[in-house]
């Protein structure tokens, strides 16, 4: 079996900046670990050969150019705005 | 008008002037106003495009069609069918909603899907599930619920789904319709909002195969906008189409196809008539075992749950989406805001992937699963030395039933045995119709073949579909 504990979810839960509370704490530790479980089969694979993944593409350049891009259109998104400023919470 | 019209149809009549584009719009206009409630396949409907004059110019003039929610449409929303979005407009539209318009396509909606695009039935929407066409008390299929389930009941002649690792040719399977999973690059993703950046792709989703190969036509060609976009010029998939196979044809048959028992019998009867059809109609059939397609589930899980944990970092409520109003500390902020936005599916999926990514563990999931990706990839290439196209079956099981297998993960997971390894290795599978279960549910098969075989897919699939022509039966209820 995989052993997939509670103290381990809620450390994940923390770096993925998400609370659980304790329904989500009792589903989520269970699922997880049917799913680690499962996907644990990877490493049967024993395979003589170094492959990496290979990409389908490398390297894709473009001119590096400015482009100028009105900042009240980016700011139309933004969950609170002053002048031409993203607002957050006091940070320091 | 008569409905379940396709876009070749519509394009006749209106050629023929037997009907005018402001019939097509009124007619569209009031059964979506009729079903839609029902379905719930559109999250929202644009009441005025039908009621302005549109560009009679372009290969899809007049013909209204539908975008699932997590592509561009400049102005409009785009949710992606989750809380967080709900209230984020697209600042320009994606580039493939351009190409289409640039054809005199009309969008007249948002379509439904699981929220971010993850799930296989469409029932992890934040908006509720979409129902399928052919049995109410069944899930249209995901994610690109929404398209899939406004075309089969006839809403609209044409969608625009994304997929993942099953995302439109499931819910294609599921309610009797052709979708495509193109090769990586065929299309640009610029504007389409991100799940796992290594397998996204769009893709058409439409009642026959002609009309597949021209929205794939449309929507090809390089874009500079996205850098994953391949280096060649737009497509006519639509040439060369016949009812004859190409000739001397060698098709190789997925093994697990007949010889798993996650396949549900009535699948493996459907599937087993349609080898028979193309040994009549004149191809090789070979048996072929692709090694370690067994485990394409596994790396599927491990890496899209890891590019999403990325991905979706960066929905905080900083600079766009809904933030939580009551934080006074930035991190509350963070948290609180993802906490009560995002749905369960996407808490799961997001803390899998900060698991199998995180120190410790890295090494034993997320670097092993790109070892397995290639190795799968090379099986596939070597497969494709000896035959010119795969099938097997598109799901292998009948479309779910609302509520039911949503509530145990593994299972449901386990109907994309047959998608996600195309996904994870880059290359094109088409889902078409093959026939129907005792229950009246549409079963469907796909044509799976290299990089860039798009062409041939569509060749030996409209061949298929001439001599079928399972696609002329359409929904009860629908009239």
């Amino acid at each position: 079996m995989y052993s997939f504990s509670k103290e381990e979810l809620l450390k994940i839960a923390k770096l993925s900046a998400l609370h659980l509370d304790e329904n989500e704490i009792e589903q989520f530790a269970k699922e997880l670990q049917i799913i680690l479980e499962y996907s644990s089969m990877l490493n049967k694979v024993v395979s003589e050969e170094k492959l990496e993944a290979k990409p389908f593409k490398t390297n894709v350049f473009r001119d590096d150019v400015a482009i100028a891009t009105d900042s009240k259109e980016i700011l139309e998104n933004a969950p609170q705005k002053k002048d031409t400023f993203f607002v957050v919470p006091k940070i320091l | 008008m008569k409905p379940f019209l396709t876009i070749q149809e519509i394009k006749e009549k209106l050629e023929k002037k037997e009907i005018t584009p402001k019939d097509v719009l009124s007619f569209y206009k009031k059964r979506i106003k009729k079903y839609n409630p029902k379905l719930n396949a559109f999250l929202e409907v644009f009441e005025e495009e039908f009621d302005k004059e549109h560009s009679s110019k372009g290969l899809l003039a007049g013909i209204p069609g539908l975008l699932k929610d997590n592509m561009s449409q400049k102005g409009r929303i785009t949710s992606c069918a989750s809380k967080i979005l709900s209230n984020y407009k697209a600042p320009y539209d994606a580039t493939i909603t351009k190409k289409l318009k640039d054809e005199g396509a009309i969008i007249v909606g948002r379509g439904n899907m699981d929220e971010f695009a993850m799930g296989s039935s469409g029932e992890f929407s934040a908006y509720g599930a979409t129902l399928n066409p052919w049995d109410s008390t069944r899930a249209a299929g995901g994610s690109s619920s929404g398209p899939a389930g406004a075309v089969g009941a006839g809403l609209v002649p044409w969608a625009i789904g994304s997929e993942t690792g099953s995302s439109v040719r499931i819910p294609a399977a599921f309610c009797n319709l052709v979708g495509l999973y193109p090769s990586y690059g065929r299309f640009s993703r610029k504007g389409i909002v991100a799940f796992a950046s290594s397998t996204d792709q769009v893709g058409p989703i439409t009642k026959t195969v002609y009309d597949n190969a021209l929205l794939a036509s449309i929507m090809s060609g390089n874009d500079e906008g996205d850098g994953t976009s391949i280096n060649q010029p737009r497509q006519d998939f639509t040439k060369d189409l016949s009812a004859k196979l190409p000739q001397n044809l060698k098709i190789g048959v997925i093994k697990d196809s007949l010889e798993s028992d996650g396949v549900d019998p009535q699948i493996k009867e459907s599937f087993t008539s349609a080898i028979n059809n193309f040994e009549k109609m004149g191809a090789t059939i070979k048996y072929v075992s692709i090694p370690n397609i067994d485990l394409g589930i596994a790396v599927y899980f491990v890496l899209s749950r890891a590019e999403a944990a990325s991905n979706l970092s960066r929905y905080d409520g900083t600079l766009y989406g809904n933030r939580d109003k009551e934080a006074t500390t930035i991190e509350e902020m963070y948290i609180k805001t993802r906490q009560n936005n995002f749905g369960k599916e996407v808490k799961r999926r997001i803390l899998m992937g900060n698991y199998v990514l995180s120190a410790g563990h890295k090494d034993a999931f997320y670097n092993k699963a790109l070892l397995v990706r290639s190795l799968l990839q090379k099986s596939f290439e070597d497969t494709f030395k000896d035959v010119d196209l795969l099938i097997s079956p598109t799901s292998s099981t009948l479309a779910f039933q609302i509520g039911k297998e949503s509530s145990d993960p593994l299972a449901m997971y386990m109907a994309d045995f047959f998608t996600v390894p195309m996904c994870i290795s880059g290359i094109p599978g088409l889902s078409i119709p093959c026939g129907f279960s005792k229950e009246n549910l549409p079963i469907g098969f796909q044509f799976v073949g290299p990089r860039f075989s798009e062409h041939l897919i569509y060749k030996a699939a409209f061949a298929y579909e001439q001599q079928t022509q399972f696609y002329l039966k359409n929904p009860a209820g629908f009239e």
